[in-house]
């Protein structure tokens, strides 16, 4: 399979104002080493906790956040080797949908002129051509065109985040990022939006970069699903492979802890992970995991588990394997 | 508190309530005629998308709905056999946080960020039983290790901000259970600003707590599988009304009421959807509340409606002791 993307050790850091004279500039490692591939056509999931830094490494393949060190190729081409012309040029195939379509949107744009702009800026068709185009669009995400002189508050979170998705589709993009795409809805509106969104991938074979702390809904969408968890990859494997198996012990206690729709099996409820997340500005020493895992050994204090492949097509990054 | 259960006693009674906002726009019908009962001990689980009236429903009980725009123009809430919407403020205060207490969804926002929580939770022991500023510090100490807040001295020290989200949220429980004799909880979306593993912790500290002390839990959420994991029994509302109530086993097994059917089929984590590419999507909308009709609200969504649900509100049907639904169709489709 074709590699859209390729990520090679990234980190992306910020630095963090001290609040008083006294204290040093901390530094924030949102994402701290990360290293996957993105096949064509695939959906690759991300899943983690909040402050996991996911939604920044969503950011950064794409270039909206400046990355501190690494390599983001996109079909083959560094895209932080590119001039300001050419990146723009390069970000008509790369587009992101967001997780709020409340802020998402201008609320002093017509429906009409959010996704004209797109069209206009990257000239990608003839002005006479772009309200035909736009009707097709809004036609394509399941919105009536006679809404399209609406603004955005005349409309539904769901029909608001449809037009975020339409803007998305704009430049006939191949890869997309979602992210959180469908946190913000309701459950029976979410089901929409997802099956959309596989509509639109069969019809389009887009390749989607699926970001969400929602594990039941990465798990139906995603093809290969990578855990995170503070900064970095924990494990990552095909879907099929890591339902069966969950090797790390954060992904073990990720889908104990996911409340299951059987009322029935509450009872034998699995161990359930102590601790809290630890600050991402200043993560335990070895193993980010090592103060809340049930397993943990001496090494896991003192070292960060390399990448293994401990089962085949199975990653983890876990001294137990 | 240490009296012997009985788990047929009603706590808490609602009847035909119904709340509506007047707003510039015109009127939100927001709760139609709701009726429902909380037996001591138990949890009843209030689901249903946002809009739903589900919130404003638990809020109405210790009356903390913005009045205006909101009124409660019917019904009666009886909280051991006394009606709370006859009570003048200042007995409805007394009620507040001490057999009615409530936890909300948001611990940094409801906590106030320049006391300490042991100040905040120590307030409530000198104001609802006057106790003394060492006594009541004391107890409030003892709460923050009943939630399993580590080093409970300590801790009792720190601001809201100095709190992880999920202390925070253990804090606010602390503080819920303020009280010699808590008699009910409303726990307002209590875990979903928190994270999956930290939710998990949660809930199980709940599920601990109701063990512990005898009360009886009102869970508002949006999350079917917080329902699963927590509830006795469920209380379906869509658009204002009451769609369905069924013990939590029943409602899982056997979701009667096309709504129930559809919200339960629209999550990824059904056991149908393992290699299946397509969702069961409920289609359309939720109906605007400013202009919605006196029949089914479901109607316009439901795949199986027919004219007759375009006449009148259903009556409520029993499918079950216990099970009732309120559809035309009775649960007879396929």
């Amino acid at each position: 399979m074709n590699k859209i993307l390729e990520v090679n050790d990234l980190k992306t850091h910020f630095a963090i104002q001290p609040e008083n004279m006294q204290e040093k500039k901390a530094i924030l490692k949102a994402v701290d080493g990360v290293s996957f591939d993105v096949h064509e056509g695939e959906i690759l999931g991300v899943v983690g906790e909040s402050g996991c830094g996911k939604s920044t490494l969503g950011r950064t393949v794409l270039r909206l956040e400046e990355k501190t060190e690494g390599l983001v190729k996109y079909k083959g081409t560094d895209i932080y080797s590119l001039s300001k012309s050419e990146l723009k040029k390069a970000r008509t195939s790369m587009q992101m949908i967001f997780q709020d379509p409340y802020s998402s949107l201008n609320p002093r744009k017509k429906v009409s002129s959010i996704l004209e702009q797109p069209l206009r800026i990257h000239n990608v068709c003839q002005s006479n051509e772009i309200s035909a185009r736009i009707d097709a669009l809004l036609d394509e995400i399941g919105l009536n065109p006679k809404y399209k002189g609406r603004f955005p508050h005349q409309f539904s979170g769901g029909q608001r985040q449809r037009i975020g998705i339409a803007r998305a589709l704009t430049l006939n993009p191949e890869f997309i990022v979602c992210d959180e795409a469908v946190s913000a809805l309701d459950v029976s509106v979410q089901a929409q939006i997802l099956n959309l969104l596989l509509d639109l991938q069969e019809r389009y074979s887009f390749t989607y970069l699926f970001i969400a702390h929602d594990l039941s809904v990465v798990e139906f969408i995603s093809n290969r699903i990578m855990v995170m968890y503070l900064g970095r990859i924990v494990e990552y494997a095909d879907k099929s492979e890591l339902m069966k198996n969950h090797l790390h012990p954060y992904t073990q206690a990720l889908f104990s802890a996911f409340p299951s729709t059987d009322p029935r099996g509450r009872e034998n409820k699995k161990q359930i992970v102590m601790g809290d997340v630890p600050s991402p500005i200043n993560p335990p020493t070895g193993c980010h995991f090592h103060p809340r895992c049930p397993f943990k050994k001496d090494i896991c204090m003192k070292e960060y588990p390399e990448m293994k492949e401990a089962a085949p097509g199975h990653f983890t990054a876990c001294h137990l394997y | 508190m240490t009296e012997k259960m009985n788990n047929d006693e009603i706590l808490l009674s609602i009847k035909d309530l119904e709340v509506n906002f007047y707003t510039y726009r015109g009127i939100v019908q927001a709760v139609r005629s709701v009726s429902f009962d909380i037996k001591k001990g138990e949890t009843l689980a209030l689901v249903g998308e946002s809009g739903c009236g589900k919130s404003v429903t638990a809020h109405s009980i210790n009356q903390l709905i913005p009045m205006p725009p909101g009124k409660i123009d019917n019904g009666e809430i009886f909280f051991e056999g006394k009606d709370l919407l006859k009570l003048s403020e200042k007995e409805i205060r007394a009620y507040r946080g001490d057999r009615i207490s409530m936890i909300f969804q948001e611990p940094m926002t409801s906590l106030n960020p320049v006391f300490q929580i042991g100040e905040q939770i120590a307030d409530v022991f000198r104001t609802h039983h006057g106790l003394k500023k060492d006594e009541s510090w004391e107890r409030a100490v003892k709460l923050l290790e009943l939630v399993k807040i580590p080093s409970p001295e300590k801790q009792a020290r720190s601001y809201p901000h100095q709190l992880s989200g999920g202390m925070r949220q253990r804090a606010m429980i602390a503080m819920a259970l303020a009280s010699p004799n808590p008699g009910l909880m409303i726990a307002d979306e209590p875990t979903t600003a928190l994270d999956v593993t930290i939710q998990a912790q949660i809930l199980r500290l709940l599920a601990e707590l109701k063990t512990e002390i005898e009360m009886s839990v009102l869970l508002i959420t949006h999350d079917m599988g917080v329902v699963a994991e927590t509830a006795d029994r469920v209380v379906v509302m869509y658009a204002g009304r009451k769609v369905e109530e069924a013990d939590v086993n029943d409602l899982f097994e056997n979701p009667r009421h096309p709504y129930t059917l559809g919200l339960l089929n629209s999550l990824p984590s059904n056991e149908k959807y393992r290699g299946e590419k397509r969702l069961e999507a409920i289609k359309g909308q939720v109906p605007d509340l400013l202009t919605i009709k006196g029949w089914c609200p479901f109607e316009n969504r439901c795949e199986y409606a027919t004219d007759i649900c375009r006449q009148s509100f259903p009556e409520r049907t029993e499918l079950s002791p216990g099970h009732s639904i309120w559809c035309h169709l009775e649960g007879k489709y396929e």
